[in-house]
């Protein structure tokens, strides 16, 4: 398990180095980086008999943070479904891209996805959990930003991410609270009965229910999901059909144990999913793209998901179990036909499209075995999982199965809205002559369209499956079974029921599209969204330019002289002592002449490079002052510095003009040379006060221990690397930082050409007339 | 010793202040290194300037108190790499401003608080689905000149 959580993470960086080097093909090794979690699936299938693995790798036991994977049931079950997607997603991809897409960037996001997601469902640690679950949103993030220079692609990813951290944050809170009050960090060894007692159990109940609604799109979070749409399809159907949206509902699968018993918890789970079933539904029932139609077609799905796991009973979780793996086929097979006819015609709008199913025979023969699936059909998997549904609300009382056929029979309206390109007369945008995609297209799909065919045709297969999570999620004792015919019960009629009031809509599709329109309220989720985001981008705005509107120096002045003002304060609290200078020994004497010859050349100085040489005399005279006073390390280093820092000056004088002292404004100067005057003052008195202290050094300590314990003897060199290693890594981060943020300034100036430093105003007004004109 | 470096520490602080004060980009950059100079030596000093051996187990003791200079080898490459930072930042402000007064920067690269933040996505209307490939190396060189 910890293998296959973490070798798509080796993978992405591999597909990172490839990606350039093998293009397109880059996809087979992605697809290989599942491997391992394919290879869970012998573990599942002995399950729900053998006990679950554990396996434990610690990392910071202080904590309690360690990489604890346990394969239950049901973790197992999600995790090789998460392989066989993504398998399917990469391979798809392959044929999918454009020849100009960057191979390497899309395949190591998939990976790290695929990753974090495969360690989300396995994790034990509730602090892991947070983690994997937040990379997941990252790399979601990344995958619907990919074609960043699409101001759609970035407005989705950004709305995708700022609404899954709202709910990373809930969960970060959540498991805090569940750890506090549980007494653990692993899942498995929570004291249940002690955080039901616990004061945190309400708010905890409420924060994992904030972070599932947002994560799995549910009402009122579900505006991200249809921008999300703007990631390649391949990606739009491994994570934002089958997976990733799901974390939600595995989440309230698995937390379901823990806060099962509460009547808050199926209170305000089911009505917000099936609320979430119908509304979707009917969105979905009046896009005109057919991937946005998938969008709210699986904000729907994921409604009915968490409306079933969140009745927290043994019959709920079983046919939310089924119908997982039911959506999870027939939704990806969808989306990898969406795919194929954007890939063949170019657009994905119904009105533009019809009678495709005589140039994509293979794909129309995939769409409708999935659809029907979807509409909820025999002999297709969704019909039964749709049978187990509606016999789970009948139990509830007839008023949710009401909701549930109202929100059955959009979603039968809808599958065949989306059917609807492939009947008529053949009709493709100009310019387009779809004919069949290639088969690394049609394969994975007609391999998840057929599995939704197994599923209902051999009820035996899903069974089986879903079985492998019975021990897990506690629905052992569930004595129903799966089969197309139970014989005429209340479910089937219901279904027929769905049937006709689905064909209804069907019938009467443009009075529903009337009647649609009417009803679009005039506010609704994603307006709320702008007017918020706008609301802080025109606030942050304003503040920026009423704050910080003044040029560069006013506003330093500013700032210090408000240090001053604090500063000033506290020297003039401090008792003051001016201790004597007395007599310096005569060796010290160059080199306070070297810093002070520094700094009044400087000031003094007119040229650029007398001001860079002079500088560096206070630079050589400090690197002479650490030789005095017994700082070897330091002067050696101080004039490394100061070498490196010539060269640099040198060099960005190849672009810059020179130094030449722009006079201030009047009344700046006298201003000017009293802060300095006060800050110059301000730092004497400073270090003189800090001689005053007498405490104690800790510094024998390093002296002491440099040999015995870190093994060197200069200590310097051992508190660095060894004692206070930390700051070291710190500091290190900060020049790779500093590396990092040059190199971009730098490639965006492109000061490949060197650009001449003009020495004079009118060859400076001249060269930038030149350059003006186009 | 120590107040004679007290004082020297404050000159070099007093520099260094009226330096960054200035209008001239550079001698930004150098009143930042003049500050960063004085910050080193100050730790040193308030530590005790004392004639005994370096911290170096090799040598007889007693020794000078060895965590300041840690202190500082660490400050010293982080002002580097201040200073390096500062100086690129300079560089692409000349860049794109097309001259080095400080003082006229706020200007021409602030922003306009009443724009837009470019278009949003319309959930209503989604664009096929293709890469919209950006060519790093055919686009035009952003030139300089903004002034």
């Amino acid at each position: 398990m910890t293998l296959a959580v973490f070798f798509p993470f080796l993978m992405a960086a591999l597909a990172a180095w490839l990606g350039p080097r093998l293009g397109r093909r880059t996809g087979y090794v992605a697809a290989a980086a599942f491997l391992p979690a394919l290879l869970l699936i012998p573990d599942l299938l002995r399950m729900p008999g053998a006990t679950p693995a554990l396996e434990v790798t610690r990392w910071v036991p202080t904590l309690d943070l360690d990489l604890a994977f346990r394969g239950d049931g049901f973790s197992l079950l999600f995790a090789v479904l998460i392989g066989v997607i993504g398998t399917l997603a990469s391979l798809y991809s392959v044929a999918y891209l454009s020849d100009r897409e960057r191979f390497g960037r899309f395949y190591s996001y998939l990976l790290l996805f695929g990753g974090s997601m495969l360690g989300l469902v396995l994790t034990d640690n509730l602090v892991a959990l947070f983690g994997f679950w937040e990379m997941t949103s990252v790399t979601s993030f990344l995958l619907i930003g990919l074609w960043h220079t699409r101001s759609a692609a970035r407005d989705g990813a950004v709305k995708a991410f700022l609404v899954s951290a709202l709910g990373g944050l809930a969960l970060l809170a959540a498991v805090a609270l569940i750890a506090l009050g549980g007494g653990s960090t692993s899942l498995s060894a929570l004291d249940v009965a002690a955080l039901r007692e616990s004061a945190y159990f309400a708010p905890a109940l409420l924060l994992t229910l904030l972070a599932a609604f947002t994560k799995s799109a549910q009402l009122p979070f579900h505006l991200w999901l249809p921008t999300a749409m703007e990631a390649p399809t391949p990606v739009s159907a491994f994570l934002h059909s089958a997976t990733m949206v799901k974390a939600g509902v595995v989440l309230v699968a698995k937390f379901g144990l823990l806060f099962g018993s509460s009547a808050l918890w199926s209170g305000i789970i089911v009505p917000v999913g099936l609320a979430t079933l119908v509304w979707g539904s009917w969105l979905a029932l009046r896009q005109t793209d057919l991937k946005a139609l998938l969008a709210y077609s699986t904000v729907s799905q994921l409604g009915l998901l968490m409306s079933l796991y969140g009745l927290a009973d043994a019959e709920g979780r079983f046919a939310a179990t089924v119908h997982l793996l039911n959506h999870a086929a027939f939704k990806a097979a969808l989306f990898f036909v969406v795919g194929i006819i954007d890939h063949e015609t170019g657009t994905r709008e119904i009105p533009l499209l019809g009678g495709l199913r005589r140039a994509l025979p293979v794909t129309f023969a995939v769409a409708l075995l999935a659809s029907l699936s979807m509409a909820g059909l025999p002999p297709l998997g969704g019909f039964i999982s749709k049978e187990l549904f509606y016999e789970t609300m009948l139990h509830q009382g007839p008023l949710f199965l009401a909701v549930a056929v109202a929100g059955s029979a959009l979603t039968f309206a809808y599958s065949f809205r989306l059917m609807r390109v492939f009947w008529g007369s053949p009709r493709a945008p100009a310019g387009a002559t779809p004919h069949e995609a290639p088969l690394g297209l049609t394969v994975p799909a007609a391999g998840l369209a057929l599995t939704a065919l197994a599923f209902g045709l051999l009820p035996g297969t899903a069974e089986t499956l879903t079985r492998t999570a019975s021990a897990a999620l506690n629905f052992a004792d569930y004595g129903g079974y799966l089969k197309l015919w139970h014989g005429v019960t209340p479910a089937l009629l219901a279904t027929v029921l769905t049937w006709l009031i689905g064909a209804a809509l069907v019938w009467r599709a443009a009075t529903v599209e009337a009647l649609g329109r009417r009803l679009t309220p005039r506010v609704n989720a994603n307006t709320v969204y702008y007017a918020l985001t706008q609301t802080v981008n025109v606030f942050s705005s304003w503040l920026i330019a009423r704050t910080q509107g003044l040029p560069l120096p006013d506003q330093l002045r500013i700032m210090l002289a408000a240090a001053a003002l604090m500063a000033g304060y506290a020297v003039w609290r401090a008792p003051q002592v001016f201790p004597p200078i007395g007599t310096p020994p005569l060796g010290v004497l160059p080199v306070a002449a070297l810093l002070v010859a520094g700094a009044v050349g400087v000031l003094l100085s007119r040229g650029r490079l007398t001001a860079v040489i002079v500088t560096g005399l206070t630079g050589f005279g400090s690197a002479a002052a650490f030789l005095a006073f017994r700082a070897p390390d330091l002067a050696l280093t101080q004039l490394l510095v100061e070498a490196v820092t010539v060269i640099l000056f040198l060099l960005a004088f190849r672009y810059l003009p020179g130094v030449r002292d722009l006079p201030r404004t009047r009344g700046r100067y006298a201003f000017d040379v009293l802060v300095a005057g006060l800050a110059g003052v301000g730092a004497t008195l400073l270090v003189l006060a800090s001689l005053r202290f007498q405490a104690p050094p800790i510094s024998p300590y390093y002296l002491e221990y440099s040999y015995k314990g870190g093994g060197g003897k200069n200590v310097v060199n051992v508190i660095l690397v060894d004692f206070r290693g930390f700051d070291t890594l710190g500091e290190v981060l900060v020049v790779g930082m500093v590396a990092l943020a040059v190199l971009s300034l730098v490639r965006l100036g492109k000061p490949g050409r060197p650009r001449r430093a003009p020495d004079d105003a009118a060859e400076l007004a001249a060269d930038l007339a030149a350059r003006r004109r186009p | 010793m120590e107040p004679l470096f007290a004082l020297i520490i404050g000159l070099l602080v007093a520099a260094g202040v009226f330096l960054l004060l200035s209008r001239v980009i550079v001698r930004v950059v150098l009143g930042l290194s003049f500050i960063a100079y004085a910050a080193n030596l100050a730790i040193l000093t308030v530590a005790g300037l004392r004639d005994v051996s370096p911290p170096l187990l090799t040598l007889p003791g007693p020794y000078t108190d060895p965590l300041p200079q840690a202190l500082i080898l660490t400050a010293i490459v982080i002002g580097f790499a201040t200073t390096a930072l500062l100086l690129t930042v300079a560089l692409r402000a000349y860049q794109v401003a097309g001259h080095d007064d400080v003082a006229a920067f706020g200007d021409n690269l602030a922003r306009d608080p009443d724009a837009q933040d470019g278009s949003f996505a319309d959930p209503e209307h989604q664009s096929p689905d293709r890469p919209d490939v950006e060519d790093e190396e055919a686009d035009p060189a952003p030139t300089g000149g903004r002034p």
